[in-house]
This record gives structure tokens, sequence and C-alpha cells, in this order.
């Protein structure tokens, strides 16, 4: 089973708590890539990932990473799997060279000189205590940690929030990297969605707990256009292609997959009318399909 | 799990020297009553061995560091042992220290058994405390576990008091302690007190293994946010 082709399957991953649920989420990602993991704040995009780290169990379903089943061998498969928090977790009174050290004595993999060097790019000063860092410097402290023990997955959970733009293009720069130098698999979660659409192959968007969409980035961006519309060409056979749709004065706009369906029907129902199709952006799409499962509308 | 143990250590050598410290201090304040005995032995002992306990346990929720070494490839059980072993490698030297700096300041026994009786006695009660004291922290987490703590320690020394009181009345009334209390004594004083120390250090053991196999269910099941 070491030879499968998905570094991380999630099937059927259900959890309750009394306020918050996570619905039947489901999703994989194939070796090599990078999957961008992205939903608004308490979409349930960290509580996922602690399901898949065992930090939280979940009601039911399974996880499988490198084929294996996570329940079967959490010693194993943690020691092939690289984890940025988005708290930087660390004992704050001690250096960054003493964190590398500690964390260095439970990896099987864990290259030392690899981490110094990874300290020296992200320039972090190993003298200095983890309680001096910024938030930028200690994203980077983790970032050094994950990747020094060759992770051949990475967990990324929200790294590059609360960053500058210039450190979260930087670490941007050093995932694209590692794709291409290490046999590395990256998850990456954001509500950043410029990030996502400039590193990830595969898009999977959450909200509410429940998974919208898991697809190929270009696909979906392709797939998906956005149209505007006079209020004069609204028909309920047209609405029942559209997703959140958002409706003003003058006229009306959503989103849909199948462009050629809207433009035909639309073609039919007001002929010689017109309409505008633009492109969709991530945020686009992660906000009208946010919204078209807050209003309940059929998508 | 020897990393985790002396990460444990480590993190805390500067508040443990603190702890330490203090702990001379309230000795030296003792050493000035007459009436001290082995109270000056035994609150300094407790107060620093309590204190490193739930430091080590606060520093490792603090910023979330438990999350950090939740991710590396140990078992949960790993990291409960680690902290148990931590605990009772510093409070052990810690002990016996204390224990020989009270013997010249007359807070201890001249007689050996006995001096080793009380030492066994000191070893015990604190196995007692931090038996309770650890598996509820790692089923709710140090933070939300201090408050229950508090009660169950509050409690602990409440029910000592009165069970003292109890006696006390009962030996004023004439009557004395129950039938079964006065045999259980009585065979207890015919022990020597080498065999005494003996079963409570074992005792000291026991609880002590028992109450990490409790902590190691509590924290197996624990979901940490």
């Amino acid at each position: 089973m070491a030879g499968s082709e998905y570094a991380l399957e999630v099937q059927g991953l259900s959890k309750r708590f009394e306020r918050f649920e996570l619905k039947d989420v489901s999703f994989r990602i194939p070796r090599g890539y990078i999957m961008g993991f992205a939903g608004r704040n308490g979409a349930g995009k960290t509580t996922t990932i602690k399901c898949i780290l065992d930090l939280v169990k979940g009601d039911s379903g399974s996880i499988r990473i490198f084929g294996e089943d996570y329940a079967n061998n959490p010693i194993g498969i943690r020691d092939r799997i690289g984890y940025v928090s988005e708290d930087s977790p660390f004992y704050e009174d001690m250096t960054a060279a003493w964190t590398g050290r500690f964390v260095g004595k439970f990896y099987s993999r864990f290259d030392s000189r690899q981490f110094a060097g990874w300290l020296d790019r992200f320039q972090v000063d190993p003298g200095k205590k983890v309680k001096e860092l910024s938030r930028g410097m200690k994203v980077k402290l983790s970032l050094a940690l994950a990747l020094s023990h060759h992770p051949e997955l990475l967990i990324l959970d929200e790294p590059t929030s609360g960053l500058d733009p210039v450190v979260r293009s930087e670490l941007l720069e050093v995932f694209l990297e590692l794709l291409q130098d290490e046999n590395c698999t990256i998850f990456f979660s954001s509500h950043i969605s410029s990030d996502m659409e400039k590193i990830a192959d595969y898009l999977t968007l959450i909200d509410n707990g429940r998974i919208l969409l898991s697809e190929e980035k270009h696909k979906l961006l392709d797939g998906w256009s956005i149209v505007k519309a006079d209020n004069r060409c609204k028909s309920p056979e047209l609405d029942a292609l559209l997703c959140g749709k958002k409706e003003g004065d003058f006229g009306y706009s959503g989103i849909v997959q199948d462009g050629a369906e809207f433009r035909r029907r639309f073609a039919a129902r007001f002929p010689g009318a017109e309409y505008r199709t633009d492109r969709l952006t991530l945020d686009e799409l992660l906000v009208r399909l946010s919204g078209s499962q807050r209003e309940e509308l059929v998508c | 799990m020897l990393a985790l143990i002396a990460k444990d250590i480590t993190v805390q050598k500067r508040s443990l020297l603190l702890f330490v410290l203090a702990g001379l201090f309230m000795t030296f304040v003792f050493s000035m009553t007459d009436e001290a005995g082995i109270t000056a032995m035994v609150m300094p002992v407790f107060v620093v061995g309590y204190s490193y306990a739930s430091r080590s346990l606060y520093e490792d929720e603090k910023n979330h560091a438990l999350r950090l070494i939740l991710a590396f490839p140990l078992a949960r059980k790993q990291i409960v042992r680690a902290k148990y072993v931590s605990i009772a490698l510093v409070f052990l030297p810690l002990t016996v220290g204390f224990w020989l700096l009270g013997r010249p300041l007359g807070f201890i026994s001249d007689s050996w058994e006995l001096a080793v009786l009380q030492l066994s006695a000191v070893i015990l009660a604190f196995a007692i405390v931090v038996s309770f004291f650890l598996p509820i922290a790692f089923k709710l987490g140090m933070i939300r576990a201090q408050t229950l703590q508090r009660f169950v320690i509050l409690g602990l020394f409440a029910f000592g008091m009165a069970g003292g009181y109890v006696f006390t009345r009962l030996g004023n009334n004439g009557s004395g302690p129950p039938e079964w209390l006065k045999n259980f004594s009585n065979h207890i004083s015919r022990l020597s007190p080498s065999r005494v120390s003996l079963v409570l250090l074992l005792a000291a053991v026991l609880i002590y293994v028992l109450s990490a196999q409790l902590a190691v269910r509590f924290f197996e099941r624990r979901e940490l946010f």
C-alpha cells in the first residue's frame, strides 16, 4: 500500500461538536501536488486538519495517508508528516536552536545541518528565544523544523495568515521549490485565496463543515464563470443554473458551472438579449458558493 | 522518552531553582520555631514538588506546545509516562536532600529507622497528592484542571484533618478508636519501622503507577483543540 498514488485520502469524515459539525468531509491529494484548503474563518479547516493529525478523533469516516490507514500506524505515518500550525506551538523561553535539537530527537530523518541551513536562509537567529521572534519568524522556524525531517506530506494550517506580503511571497516560493526538489505533497489551508491561486494544483473549498468542491484548480476556475444580466432577463429556469445569486436594482449576477447550458437557455428564453460573462476568481467562487449554501439556494 | 524528560527539566531550569530557593527559605523560617518537626521538611518538599509538577504541565499547554509534541511520531502513553518519570526524578532527590538537611537541624528523628520511616511517609503522601492531580490534568488540560485540583487538594487536607479530629474525639470520650483500628495500629506497631517504611514505599510506587495508567487512558481519549 506504500505505493498509493495519493498522499492523503479523507473519506466521509464527520465530527459533531455542540455548535459545529464536520459533515461527510471527503477529498484526496495525489502525491507530489499542492492542495489548497480554502474556507472562511470557522468553516472547519483547522478541525479537519486536527482530525488528520489525530489531535481530534472523528466520529466516523477514514483517513488514509500514503495508502495506509492512519489508525493502524500513527507513529510511522507521523514520522513522514511535517506540520506547521497557525499558532507556532513552541516553548517560548527556549531558543530556536534548542527547539531544533529537541524536535530533531523525535524524527528518524531529521537533518540538523539542513535545519541550520533553513534558519540561515530564513534569517532566523538560532540564539534568539522563541518569545523574541516576530510572528513571521515563528512561522519560518516552524517551517524550518517541518522541512528538516524531509516530510513526504507537509500539512500547513494557515501559515501565511497575519504575515506581510513579502514574507508570504517568500514562503510560497519555498513551497514551490519543495515540489521541485523533494518528494513532497503539500496540504495548505488558508483563507487568503490569492495564495491558493498562486501555488495550488488542487483546491478544496469548505464552508460550515461541508466540502463545497474539491477539484483541480484550473478545472475549477476555468469551468465556473460569473454571469451578469439585466433584471428583465430573469427566469426560474436560469436561476436553477445559478449559484450565489445576487440581485441589485438593475441587474443580477451569479456563478454557473455549465456556461454552455446557461447560454442555450438564456438565448431560448430571451432571444436577442445579452448578458456578460467574467472569469471567476477563487475569492468570488468562495464567496458565492459559501453564500449559496447559507441561503440554501440550489446549486 | 528521555528527550521529553530532559525537556521538562531544561524548560523549567530557572523556575526549579527558584522553587528550591523558596523551599530552603521555608526550611530556614521553620528552623527558627521550636516545634516545627517534620513539617519543616514536608512543607518545602510539597511546595517545590507540586510547583514543579504543575509548572511542567503548564509549560506544555502554554502556547499550545503540547500540539507540537503530539505531532511527533510518539505514542501518547510515552508522553504521559515521561511526565510521571520527570516528576519522580525531581521529587525524589529533592526530598532526600531536604531530609538530609533536616537531620542536623533536628526536624527528623535521631533514630535512622524512624527517620527513614518519616521519609517514606512523605514520599507516600506526595505520591497520593500527585496521583490525584496528574490524571485530572491529563484529562482536562492543566489550565482547566487547576480549579478542580484545588478542591481535590483541599478535600484531601480536610479529609485528613477530619479524620484526626474524629480520632481525637474518640480518644477523649474514653471509648477510643474502633476495635478494627486498634487491632490495625497494634499490628503496625509490632512491625519494625524498616518494614513499615518498605510497605509505605511500595504503596507509593503502586499508587503512582496506577495513577499513570489512568492518566494514559484519559490522555489517549483527550481531544486537543
